[in-house]
């Protein structure tokens, strides 16, 4: 729960350090997902976190409730769902990677069409998130993937 | 685990129906922008080191970019300054003072009789003074050395009907005859009575002198229009030095002696 909570914080401290500039990646959203590839029984609830801190960052950044719920909510489900059918020996860094991008990119890009009225300014910004959020989904891949593999390496 | 996907499913569909619900409900609800209003007051102070943060970067930024124009400003100020030097140096008396090949001298006696034609300077042959050096007012040509006695010096001035100094127009290039008319003027003889010069084109010492080293600035052609002598124009010119007010020059004795 803390780990939660620090991590919403986190990625709101980032959004006032960029503001009025930029949008600060969705670093609570990758800790979502590394959190259901650790332990992909808490998949139910993670999604509901999701909604719930989706509508915390609305009430704080977007004045828009349930915006960012709906698609923190649903990325976390869709991340879940695909993860899982893949098979386990597929379950790497790189498939993390790949879908934690294409979250971004899909939240950026409903981001992009929402805002219509201020694309000029939203296409650098969404185009910052979106570059600025590999190095912090590489970070998470790795931790995911050694994760993985000290559950493979089993007691 | 197909159990959980298909729990995962359900239950992502459910969320995101709700979150839909409250974005639907929510939109340009006055209730909305109350919790929002609470929020932002709520997270004010667990925000402020991000806050504080970002003013110090902006202020950085800001100090830096400040910098860099003032480095900007200097360098340009820097290269104004050469600029003044490199047109100071055609002054040597502006921008040197007295060193080993200038001489500065007082008038001390300017004959009534003789007042557009020579004065004394207190400088003579043990000052290293010699006959045919220039003098200089203000950087520009005011006589030259006719006469050396040891402790000091008698100049022709420009305005003296025995002076002729060859000049070159900066502007055209073409050259002609400076010499005094004995009442204080100076003409600008032998311009040939095809060319014409403007005012305000400069005039300065001529390489074909053998008297007076090239390249030294005497004056400007003026604004009174040019008289035909012999089919030659002859120009009236504003010296630079002004005749009625020196009390000083300097005499060039080192380089560009003639």
């Amino acid at each position: 729960m803390m780990n939660l909570i620090a991590l919403w914080y986190l990625q709101d401290l980032s959004q006032v350090l960029l503001s009025e500039r930029f949008l600060a990646p969705d670093l609570f959203l990758f800790f979502l997902f590394y959190r259901v590839t650790k332990n992909p029984r808490e998949a139910s609830s993670v999604i509901w976190v999701a909604l719930v801190a989706g509508l915390l960052w609305d009430f704080r950044w977007t004045a828009l409730p349930g915006f960012t719920a709906t698609a923190y909510a649903s990325l976390a489900a869709l991340f879940f769902i695909i993860w899982n059918h893949v098979p386990y020996s597929g379950r790497n860094a790189v498939l993390f990677s790949l879908l934690a991008l294409a979250a971004q990119f899909f939240a950026s890009l409903a981001r992009f069409l929402f805002w219509g009225g201020f694309r000029g300014f939203l296409t650098g910004a969404l185009a910052f998130q979106l570059f600025s959020a590999v190095p912090v989904i590489i970070a998470a891949a790795l931790a995911a993937a050694a994760e993985m593999d000290e559950d493979n390496a089993g007691p | 685990m197909l159990k959980g996907v298909s729990s995962a499913w359900l239950h992502g569909l459910a969320a995101t129906f709700i979150g839909l619900l409250f974005l639907s409900v929510s939109f340009g609800s006055p209730a909305a922008y109350k919790v929002s209003e609470v929020a932002a007051v709520v997270l004010e102070y667990p925000e402020r080191p991000a806050r504080w943060t970002r003013r110090l970067v902006l202020e950085g930024v800001s100090w830096t970019g400040g910098m860099r124009k003032l480095q900007e400003r200097v360098r340009d100020l820097e290269r104004e300054n050469a600029r003044l030097m490199a047109a100071l140096g055609v002054r040597p008396e502006a921008s040197v003072p007295p060193i080993q090949g200038v001489v500065q001298a007082n008038i001390d006696a300017r004959p009534p009789a003789f007042w557009w034609s020579e004065v004394r300077i207190d400088r003579g042959s043990s000052d290293g003074v010699r006959e045919g050096m220039p003098a200089l007012w203000k950087g520009f040509l005011a006589g030259r050395v006719s006469r050396v006695f040891p402790g000091h010096s008698w100049i022709d001035l420009l305005t003296s009907t025995g002076l002729m100094v060859p000049v070159v127009v900066d502007e055209t290039r073409d050259l002609g005859v400076l010499t005094g008319d004995g009442r204080g003027g100076i003409q600008l003889l032998y311009i040939p009575e095809d060319r014409d010069l403007r005012p305000g084109m400069r005039l300065s010492t001529a390489l074909v002198s053998d008297i007076l080293p090239a390249g030294l600035p005497v004056g400007e052609v003026s604004d009174d229009p040019p008289i035909i002598e012999d089919g030659f124009k002859v120009y009236p010119v504003l010296p630079g030095a002004d005749f009625s007010v020196m009390d000083s020059l300097l005499v060039m004795t080192g380089e560009g002696r003639p």
